[in-house]
């Protein structure tokens, strides 16, 4: 009988470390097998172009050298559309977080006559996939002479449904209705409510939005394809795949300096505020 | 004079700050936006796809579009191709992340923030970069996969993305990769709203782990599982980057998707009104999970 027992107790730890060890393996696996593709990446930016071409295969780099990214820098566009990037991104973010935040606001804190309305409207449309909006945007912005200029990459993307959504839900939430109400009655004006005291209180929302709004214009390779012609108004996902496409050129050394460099501002970014990073990513569908 | 300029102004400013206008002037930006960049696109484009349309005059030619595009070889292929990636890739997509919520949120692991944070990296790799990248792990002699068998001693010598059998393959894995470790941030946040409590019983009456994945894990996880099939389908429905970048479609119409085929017929032959029939033909496949999508999200509302 207590013998049993014990057996039975043994044999129960047993299972557990066993599982343990399992769910170990797997975790490390997953770890392993998602970061090969970063390694690779920066390990071939370290590799000389000897190294490309001798006959045997390494999986590290025989002659480390820092000559691509000297390459890199000398010359191609690199820098030119790294600050593209930069200009194009922010001032998405900083419209996008103005149009959406004010929006939000207005159906969040106020009843109006056209409220349900517009509300649904804009809600029905999120149905419609972004693909059928690229054809008339480019349109509008070729009639608009805005092709191969920084305005057509800021502005349709200055908009964001999500954005509306999130920031209303912010709004209703964080921002309680006699604060508004008192403020009112201490003679603040509507713009100062919103401004002086609804901004401050929803900043996190505006956080998650703002990497929202910021890694869907960084990132995006479809739309500046479209409109942009010339290679000093790439930004860098395109510029990136030009580079690529040179048949000419095509040094894998470089290349991989380029794609290092491109993906830290984001795993920088990633670091220092993953919770708002995740919660930004996850908010609404961001490609891939 | 004066006191009427100085009457006029406090009057505007009264306007301007009385509730009835205040709420429209907070959403005038947005409604301009919206109706110049979403609504009217969206009326525009609808009705351009009966017409013939190059960027110059606008003649109405009925269904043309459509018929030409029904009795088009390359259409169906890339219709093929598109749905043959949603569905490979969703499936093995969303298993994959499922195991990976699972074991992430299992107790007693040490480290748990540094693996999701590592799981959810991907995400940092614009889609250009991991296009390039994953042509590099596949490429013929120098890529990661060849250096690999090369270290065993054994040969592959192939570079996927210019096989016919392999390329699309090659995106569908670099896909899933990135995928994956996005995805398990939703179900961890679906696993995470699963009381402990559940668990416990279960574990009480003696249910094995598979029979408590099956029997509570999996159907507590639904409404999540629901959302992120809805949602991952319609994102990979518009694939077009990584396969753009590498093949071009290639080789031999292998690789070619939907968004490929209308970016080829609108701005590489300039034929918007047909790109825009290809656009709403694309919506019609997407229609069922784009309703399902808003229904989701207004009942968040």
């Amino acid at each position: 009988m207590f013998l049993g027992r014990c057996d039975l107790k043994v044999s129960k730890t047993r299972k557990d470390r066993i599982v343990k060890i399992f769910i170990h393996t797997m975790l490390t696996l997953f770890a392993v097998v998602t970061l090969i593709p970063f390694y690779w990446m920066i390990v071939n930016s370290f590799k000389s172009s000897g190294d490309f071409y001798s006959i045997e295969k390494s999986l590290i780099p025989l002659n480390p050298t820092f000559q691509n990214y000297v390459e890199l820098f000398a010359d191609t566009f690199f820098t030119r559309w790294m600050g593209n990037s930069f200009v194009v991104s922010i001032l998405s973010v900083l419209l996008g977080l103005l149009i959406c935040s004010a929006a939000g606001y207005a159906f969040g804190v106020y009843n109006f006559r056209f409220k349900k309305v517009i509300f649904w409207t804009v809600l029905s449309t999120v149905a419609i996939p972004e693909i059928v909006t690229i054809i008339p945007v480019f349109d509008i912005m070729v009639k608009a002479n805005l092709i191969d200029k920084y305005a057509s990459l800021i502005l349709p993307y200055a908009v964001s449904m999500f954005g509306i959504f999130l920031m209303k839900q912010y709004v209703e939430t964080s921002l309680p209705k006699e604060l508004v109400e008192c403020a009112r009655i201490d003679g603040v004006s509507e713009y100062g409510i919103f401004f002086k005291i609804a901004l401050p209180l929803v900043k996190p929302g505006l956080g998650v939005l703002g990497i929202f709004l910021w890694i869907n214009s960084w990132s995006s390779y479809f739309w500046p394809l479209i409109m942009i012609r010339s290679q000093e108004m790439m930004t860098l996902p395109l510029g990136l795949a030009t580079l690529y496409a040179d048949p000419f050129d095509l040094k894998y050394g470089v290349l991989m300096a380029a794609n290092t460099i491109s993906t830290i501002p984001i795993i920088i970014i990633f670091l220092f505020a993953q919770e708002q990073f995740v919660a930004g990513l996850t908010v609404g569908a961001v490609k891939g | 004079m004066l006191r009427k300029v100085g009457q006029v102004t406090v009057a505007i400013k009264t306007m301007l700050n009385s509730k009835k206008v205040v709420p429209y002037i907070f959403l005038f930006p947005f409604i301009a936006f919206f109706l110049i960049f979403r609504l009217w696109p969206i009326v525009w484009s609808f009705l351009i796809s009966f017409t013939s349309y190059f960027g110059g005059d606008i003649t109405f030619i009925g269904i043309d579009n459509y018929i030409e595009l029904f009795k088009d070889r390359v259409f169906w292929k890339s219709v093929g191709n598109t749905f043959y990636f949603v569905i490979i890739y969703n499936v093995i997509m969303i298993f994959v992340a499922i195991v990976m919520a699972v074991i992430v949120s299992s107790p007693k692991i040490r480290g748990r923030r540094i693996y999701r944070s590592i799981y959810f990296m991907p995400m940092a790799m614009m889609l250009p970069v991991v296009a390039i990248v994953f042509d590099l792990i596949f490429a013929k002699n120098i890529g990661l996969i060849s250096s690999v068998f090369n270290v065993f001693g054994a040969e592959l010598d192939v570079r996927w993305f210019g096989d016919m059998k392999l390329a699309m393959w090659g995106v569908i894995i670099m896909r899933v990769w990135r995928g994956v470790g996005y995805y398990c941030a939703y179900f961890l946040a679906g696993l995470a709203g699963i009381s402990d409590d559940v668990y416990e019983a279960a574990d009480i009456d003696g249910s094995g782990a598979i029979t408590t994945f099956f029997k509570i894990t999996l159907p507590l996880l639904k409404p999540m599982l629901m959302f992120v099939v809805i949602m991952s389908t319609i994102l990979s429905f518009q694939i077009f980057d990584e396969p753009w970048i590498l093949t071009q479609g290639g080789p031999a119409n292998s690789t070619l998707t939907l968004q490929m085929y209308l970016y080829q017929t609108s701005f590489l032959d300039g034929n918007l009104s047909k790109g825009s029939a290809v656009a709403y033909i694309m919506t019609l496949f997407m229609m069922f999970f784009s309703i399902m999508y808003v229904k989701q999200l207004s009942e968040k509302e």
